[in-house]
């Protein structure tokens, strides 16, 4: 039996203590000194164990306490209340959610899958991502051995363009070379930073988890600096088409380039191809209201991977107002498919992917794999405060970091992520993540079914604001 | 000589009442004080306070709401009492009551988070010009 891929996770705990989602108010005011004090009848002994963090200026037990209530409601004084932690409140944006946030620190740290607890309490449907409800068909009859056991479930992505069909002359030997090819064992790579304070142990970090799990780092010219020469095989430099001619040396011994879009040409595509023909060619696309015309064109030109990139927060804006990055995929996918050549090309989407269940959807509407940027600074403890786009400090000192350390942090988000994809490829009854592009057949999308139920009654619903504004 | 460090410890009620009136959240737009944000002043304790100033701090001041504004009703005055007497043992230990202030916003006092750090900043610069010529 070949060897399954696994992703190595090892615990890689916080250097700051994390944010608890509560936090303890407990005013000695009106402390009865009781002889048992049910600070100390803590079944988790979080009384004993908290701290002052003088970093964080804050009391540790916020990240400590498991919000049991016990000592709320035992206290005969009554002076023990807990509280939403401010410091929760205000990480991340409307988007990136605290709950978000704290599941990826999580995740990082631990490698697992997070673990709300008995039933949901959430709406059903949401804007964004949050409008599309997998299908979970097969959750009822798991497999003998179970899908971490013998069950294979693959996660393998194949870079690179395919041929349209196979061509055979007179003798029925095959005509021409199949085109190069990379295999990726997870259908997720790094992209670029777009904040934080970055600094070498960031970027070598990056590289280093992109080695270890045989995926590609995004990386551009201006941040290429000699560290990240021995993991040139697992970057990506992002070039504009200029930079191409003066970064000669620099694309020697990569696989892929990633072009930014500034009109692409056949003829310009033809001749970086000539001038590296083992490199794949990766192009950068705006998503907008155009995207799908011009991943056509592209895909025609001989571009072998389209990079479909929305905002942060996963927002395409276009002429017609705001659609989010998986309305935007989709129709890029399905434009590509009505014209015959959506096998012939690699799609990657990027923008908005927060958690592991984004991934699977981006690529049931039609992306073969995506890439990450947000998360991974989440994985380095970010908190999401935005100063760095300020000029000001990094509260968590992401600058600061070990490579080793936020190497370990985003190898464990990445295996949890994966996990999760085997999980929902297990509930789904499908055994090859390839088979999932596209399937949008086997999900639902609230938005198309309030239309179809409710929309002959009620008419059009008011359209939606873009998610994370 | 150095810019001197201060420690905050503001209620996450008075900062987004400060949001309000001035538009802009100074909490994102400042990198001269350490701020930690609580859901009510009175979470700052003694040991908070003592722990700022032996974490190096020059100054350290609570933020709070008017009384009569307080969500936890009573949260102000507790935090009140803490910060009384926590500045009577700075004095007893020789670090100086003044480097400790509490400051409830929408008072006369504190019209403005600004205004509280220029008000512990000049409590600072005081004491520290005493002992200079001491």
């Amino acid at each position: 039996m070949p060897k399954k891929y696994h992703i190595q996770t090892k615990m890689a705990p916080p250097r700051f203590a994390p944010i608890g989602k509560s936090t303890i108010l407990d005013w000695e005011g009106g402390c009865l000194r009781c002889f048992k004090c049910v600070k100390r009848q803590c079944i988790y002994d979080v009384y004993n164990q908290r701290t002052f963090d003088v970093r964080r200026m804050a009391d540790t037990i916020d990240s400590l306490c498991k919000n049991c209530l016990r000592c709320v409601q035992s206290c005969p004084g009554q002076v023990i209340t807990k509280v939403i932690n401010a410091e929760y409140k205000r990480l991340g944006d409307s988007y990136w959610t605290p709950e978000i946030i704290l599941k990826q620190w999580y995740q990082a740290e631990t490698g697992r899958i997070p673990v709300s607890g008995a039933g949901y309490g959430g709406s059903f449907a949401g804007p964004g991502f949050d409008d599309m409800w997998t299908d979970m068909s097969e959750i009822v009859r798991p497999t003998r051995d179970g899908i971490h056991g013998r069950e294979y479930i693959n996660t393998v992505v194949d870079l690179g363009r395919s041929l349209p069909c196979l061509r055979f002359d007179a003798a029925g030997h095959a005509v021409g070379d199949a085109p190069k090819k990379i295999e990726i064992p997870v259908p997720i790579i790094l992209k670029d930073l777009p904040l934080g304070s970055l600094s070498e142990g960031v970027f070598l970090a990056m590289a280093e988890a992109a080695q270890a799990m045989d995926t590609f780092m995004i990386a551009p010219v201006k941040e290429w600096k000699p560290y990240l020469e021995p993991y040139k095989t697992h970057l990506i430099p992002l070039l504009t088409e200029a930079e191409i001619d003066t970064h000669g040396e620099l694309i020697g011994g990569v696989r892929v380039i990633e072009i930014r879009l500034s009109d692409v040409t056949e003829a310009r595509l033809s001749r970086i191809r000539a001038a590296y023909p083992d490199v794949l060619i990766m192009v950068r696309v705006r998503l907008g209201e155009r995207s799908g015309e011009e991943a056509l064109a592209l895909t025609r030109a001989g571009a072998d991977i389209l990079h479909l990139c929305a905002d942060r927060n996963g927002n395409v804006e276009s002429e017609n107002g705001s659609r989010f990055v998986k309305d935007a995929v989709r129709s890029v996918h399905m434009r590509l498919v009505e014209a015959g050549c959506r096998n012939e090309i690699t799609l990657f989407a990027s923008g908005g992917i927060a958690m592991a269940e984004h991934v699977a959807k981006s690529i049931i509407v039609g992306a073969d794999a995506v890439a990450i940027d947000i998360p991974l600074l989440l994985a380095l403890e970010c908190r999401l405060c935005f100063r760095c786009e300020a000029g000001l400090s990094c509260p968590v000192e992401v600058e600061n970091i070990h490579p080793e350390w936020g190497k370990n942090r985003i190898l464990n988000l990445i295996a949890a992520w994966r996990n999760q994809l085997i999980e929902v490829l297990g509930a789904m009854g499908i055994r090859e993540i390839r088979r999932l592009r596209g399937e949008v057949g086997r999900a639902m999308f609230f938005d198309d079914l309030e239309r179809e139920t409710f929309g002959r009654l009620f008419g059009k619903r008011k359209k939606r604001e873009s998610v994370g504004n | 000589m150095p810019p001197c460090k201060i420690i905050g410890f503001c209620c996450e009620h008075a900062l987004n009442k400060e949001k309000e009136s001035t538009g802009k959240d100074w909490l994102q737009s400042q990198s001269t004080v350490k701020v930690s944000v609580l859901p009510c002043s009175s979470k700052a304790d003694m040991l908070a306070l003592v722990k700022a100033f032996e974490s190096g701090a020059d100054g350290v001041f609570v933020l709070g709401c008017a009384d009569e504004d307080c969500s936890m009703v009573d949260g102000c005055r507790r935090a009140a009492k803490v910060v009384n007497y926590t500045r009577k043992l700075l004095d007893e230990i020789g670090i100086g009551s003044h480097r400790l202030e509490m400051f409830q916003l929408g008072t006369p006092q504190c019209l403005n988070v600004e205004q509280a750090i220029e008000a512990i900043g000049n409590n600072i610069k005081v004491l520290e010009t005493e002992g200079r010529q001491k």
